[in-house]
């Protein structure tokens, strides 16, 4: 039998296009042969991937997604960019090279949209932040967040905040950590500024991050410069993301 | 799909939001599902050693696997929507450094059965097994993928996809398509990541 052969008795077989009597000798070959069983194996897996078309639009679908929330990040600033590269035109006239410079740089506000993700609640409400405090207190603590954490989960970032506000922490940097974050997300960045400088020996990086956010988004974007920098010179998670800004920043 | 009783009813609307919205494939609830999700997955796999590129990669598994749950109606959430994605991420993502690091090193915790219904072990082994072809799949020449198409999934007789695709006989079609088909196994067999996806 030559290797097309082969191939074609296998689609045969897995598209039901033999007879029974076809059908049993072929199974039995495939019992008596290891390598035709795993070739028959993967012909099978094959045939119920192509034949998947429902998961493979899915999979489109949520690639197209991704694709778009990749270019999100760029087009805004692109875009901004042409408008900006052709008013510049006219300014450059009256103004020089140094006002075209100023404008083709995103704003501020601009890289504080384009930057800015509401966390998962886990990921600003850790009880690890806890760790070095007593029993009693910890367990209110944890406690009052789990109210927090689950309307925060449901989307109801305003009453998640009313909720922080309302705990009477014994960790004060945590608590404010916490509702420097919460602020950050039901856009509030003044406030979010205070807790956030409260809250840093908390979580200093995650603080830094949002701090420098916060800056941004009140357009003091020479004060964002500091804790970005203090992040590019660590190993946090932020660091790309700091090194990416603050080139944007420039 | 999702039991009342174990969870309020703010809850229950959420995941029946998100999991209707995966069953239907709706963009838009999709795109929610980014914003509101990807976030904490990024970082709780940037905090474990894997890039954003990484946990991009293992955000969109999950969605897969979730997909493949609810189309076939066995899943039971007795817990958030985000906690059921976010330990689906975690378990895959552990999956996948185990395989780069000694065994021993990466634990993978006992699965919640009780909030989370039965692990989606089939699910998510298929998910990872049919990434893999499906990269294979894309690296092949367009005209492949075309017949591959049409003859194993469309059912398509030789003669008239031989037509379809201009080629001046059926004979012709036939032998591109074993050729085609045997590029595409080749590639997928010399991925080391075969032997370690195997059923």
């Amino acid at each position: 039998m030559t290797a097309e052969e082969r191939l074609e008795k296998i689609e045969q077989y897995l598209q039901g296009r033999l007879s029974t009597e076809q059908a049993a000798t072929f199974e039995a070959e495939i019992q008596a042969d290891p390598a035709l069983a795993e070739e028959v194996a993967l012909e099978r897996d094959l045939l119920d991937y192509l034949g998947e078309t429902d998961v493979q639009a899915f999979r489109a679908t949520v690639q197209k997604v991704h694709k778009q929330k990749r270019e999100a990040r760029i087009i805004p600033l692109a875009a901004r960019r042409t408008w900006a590269l052709a008013a510049s035109v006219l300014v450059l006239v009256v103004t020089g090279y140094f006002v075209l410079d100023r404008m083709l740089a995103p704003s501020p506000q601009d890289l504080y949209q384009a930057y800015f993700e509401t966390p998962a609640a886990e990921e600003f409400m850790a009880p690890s932040i806890f760790q070095s405090r007593d029993g009693v207190s910890e367990k209110q603590d944890l406690q009052g967040l789990g109210k927090v954490a689950a309307l925060y989960r449901n989307g109801q970032y305003a009453e998640a905040l009313a909720a922080m506000q309302s705990i009477e922490p014994s960790d004060a940097a945590a608590h404010a950590y916490q509702l420097g974050v919460l602020y950050l997300v039901n856009d509030q960045p003044e406030a979010a500024l205070d807790a956030l400088s409260a809250g840093e020996a908390a979580n200093p990086d995650g603080a830094r991050w949002y701090r420098a956010l916060a800056l941004l988004g009140l357009d003091r974007p020479a004060e964002a410069r500091e804790p970005l920098e203090q992040l590019r010179a660590g190993s946090s998670i932020w660091r790309e993301e700091a090194v990416g800004l603050l080139r944007k920043l420039k | 799909m999702v039991n009342p009783s174990k969870i309020d009813r703010n809850q229950e609307n959420l995941n029946t939001f998100f999991l209707e919205g995966i069953r239907e494939n709706n963009s838009a609830v999709i795109e929610q599902i980014f914003d509101r999700f990807r976030p904490g997955i990024r970082q709780h796999i940037q905090r474990n050693s894997g890039s954003r590129e990484d946990a991009d990669d293992i955000f969109m598994d999950a969605l897969e696997v979730i997909f493949r749950k609810v189309k076939t109606n066995s899943l039971e959430l007795n817990c958030a929507f985000y906690t059921y994605l976010f330990e689906i991420c975690k378990r895959l993502w552990l999956k996948k450094i185990r395989k780069k690091k000694l065994k021993n090193e990466v634990r993978i915790e006992t699965w919640q059965a009780s909030t989370m219904g039965e692990e989606p072990v089939i699910e998510m082994e298929k998910t990872e097994r049919y990434g893999l072809y499906r990269e294979k799949f894309e690296l092949l020449q367009e005209d492949c993928r075309k017949i591959l198409d049409l003859h194993l999934i469309q059912n398509r007789p030789m003669v008239e996809i031989a037509r379809m695709m201009g080629h001046k006989s059926a004979g012709y079609t036939y032998k591109r398509k074993h050729i085609c088909k045997e590029r595409l196994k080749d590639m997928i067999r010399a991925d080391q990541r075969f032997e370690e996806l195997k059923p």
